[in-house]
């Protein structure tokens, strides 16, 4: 299994969104006439897109913080 | 038998005392700098991969000029500004390296493949780990990148030709070599070999830069271990890797094959390609980095190098490599400060991304104060997260000066 099973939700939501704003900045920001709106339409879209890329590190992060949690109960229950 | 036949006979100091005096200073001058660079990588105070190949490149080109059709100067080795389909034809038959040169190198694909060899030896799991301070240090290590292009404008420089010096200031070779092709061809060779003496130079530099920034008793500090260290799985940095790369080709297409090129070599890393993981770190990259030194060492040809934009350019790329590693360790500084002393600001060079260079090179400044102290994974995130952030502002400075045109 590439993902674990309780992450997949972190990972599909961070590259829906990352692929939201390359949507919103390479299909909808070029059509906008207004060239001030267009570069803000951009910009928005690359911070989209760079978020949804830290949303599945922060999955990974959340699955590494978790395992480490549960190593420390069985070292406590130990 | 008169002299003229005796010169004939040796043309490589026939063609030197026929030359202009520049050109045959140059000349001369380039076949000692070429044994220096050999010395230096012998002693590896520049990395010897590559200055190895490139010093004996540099001494033969210049060395073995001689008289073509025409009287006209020349060598056997390549001719870089060829472009004419059937000179170049010609060409290709005649000198024995155009075949490599047109093929590999004027495409940018030996960048590539260099790339692809950096990929496979990337664990991106360093940068999942700690990706907020790898990815804020990585920033501030691109101020050199960011700061020389206004100046290099100031200066005189094309938009073109400013935006490909500034890439020096990433410390990436495969990267300024890329960017150079795409924005300033007739640039490219002295942009390409200035950059590459510099990268040679961040070895031996950079340990003096972070002694006079960063204090010996800041130097010494230890980080917090990791009390149960859980590694982060193949599947993950596979997955990770795919989606990156999606998302970069897709926002950046005209840098699309240098993402590709790295997240390759991160893929077959990661999913466990034990012979393509071999042939790609392995003969690819030591195949690739061969020629790279040995081309760039043959493109240094008196007639080719002696530009008069060198000079700037020589001073711009040593101020994008200084700027670049004094914003790296003020980005260890801020994350110092704000960790409340438990992140050692010397990790901030490694954000200079020369990989691995600069992560050695920290730890090596770490452990000359502290011998017990490891901070390897720190700097190796902060590194890929450098190399990443050097494609992405490649590709900014090409996507923007290419819109602009």
């Amino acid at each position: 299994m590439f993902i674990e099973k309780p992450y997949i939700k972190f990972w599909i939501s961070g590259a829906v969104t990352s692929f939201a704003g390359v949507f919103i900045a390479k299909v909808i920001a070029p059509i906008i006439q207004n060239p001030k709106i267009a570069a803000f339409t951009n910009l928005f879209g690359l911070i989209i897109a760079f978020g949804g890329l830290y949303f599945i590190i922060y999955a990974v992060n959340k699955r590494l913080r978790d395992k480490a949690k549960e190593q420390n109960e069985d070292n406590n229950a130990n | 038998m008169n002299f003229d036949n005796i010169l004939n006979l040796f043309q490589g100091i026939a063609t030197l005392v026929d030359s202009e005096p520049t050109i045959a200073i140059g000349r001369i001058g380039l076949i000692i700098l070429g044994g220096l660079l050999i010395y230096l990588g012998k002693k590896e105070v520049l990395e010897p991969l590559l200055m190895i190949p490139m010093g004996l490149g540099m001494a033969s080109v210049n060395a073995g000029v001689l008289f073509l059709e025409g009287g006209k100067h020349g060598t056997l080795f390549l001719d870089p500004i060829v472009s004419d389909p059937t000179q170049l034809m010609n060409i290709l038959q005649i000198n024995f390296l155009q075949p490599v040169y047109t093929f590999t190198f004027s495409n940018g694909l030996i960048a590539c493949l260099v790339f692809m060899g950096i990929g496979a030896l990337l664990d991106v799991g360093f940068l999942l780990q700690r990706p907020f301070s790898s990815m804020f240090v990585a920033l501030w290590a691109e101020l050199g990148t960011i700061l020389t292009f206004p100046i290099a404008v100031a200066m005189g420089l094309s938009f073109n030709d400013a935006a490909s010096i500034s890439m020096v200031g990433g410390a990436d070779g495969p990267m300024v070599l890329y960017t150079s092709l795409m924005l300033s061809k007739n640039l490219f060779v002295p942009i390409t070999v200035v950059a590459y003496l510099y990268l040679g130079l961040t070895y031996g530099g950079y340990p003096y830069l972070i002694k006079l920034l960063v204090p010996k008793k800041i130097r010494a500090m230890s980080m917090p271990k990791e009390k149960n260290p859980i590694r982060i799985t193949p599947g993950e940095k596979l997955a990770f890797a795919v989606i990156t790369c999606s998302v970069l080709c897709l926002l950046f297409p005209v840098a699309a094959p240098l993402f590709l090129s790295l997240f390759i070599g991160v893929a077959v890393r990661e999913s466990g390609l034990t012979h393509f993981y071999n042939l790609i770190s392995g003969p690819i990259l030591y195949g690739a980095t061969f020629f790279l030194g040995l081309l760039l060492g043959v493109l240094c040809e008196a007639n080719t190098i002696l530009n008069p934009q060198i000079f700037k350019l020589l001073i711009l790329g040593i101020l994008a490599l200084l700027i670049s590693g004094i914003g790296g360790i003020i980005g260890g500084y801020i994350m110092y400060f704000v960790t409340k002393g438990k992140f050692n600001p010397v990790i901030g060079i490694a954000g200079v991304s020369c990989v691995p260079t600069t992560a050695k090179v920290a730890q090596k400044s770490v452990n000359e104060v502290n011998p017990q102290e490891i901070i390897l994974p720190y700097a190796l995130g902060i590194n890929i997260s450098g190399v990443i952030t050097s494609a992405i502002l490649a590709a900014i400075y090409v996507t923007l000066l290419t819109a602009m045109k």
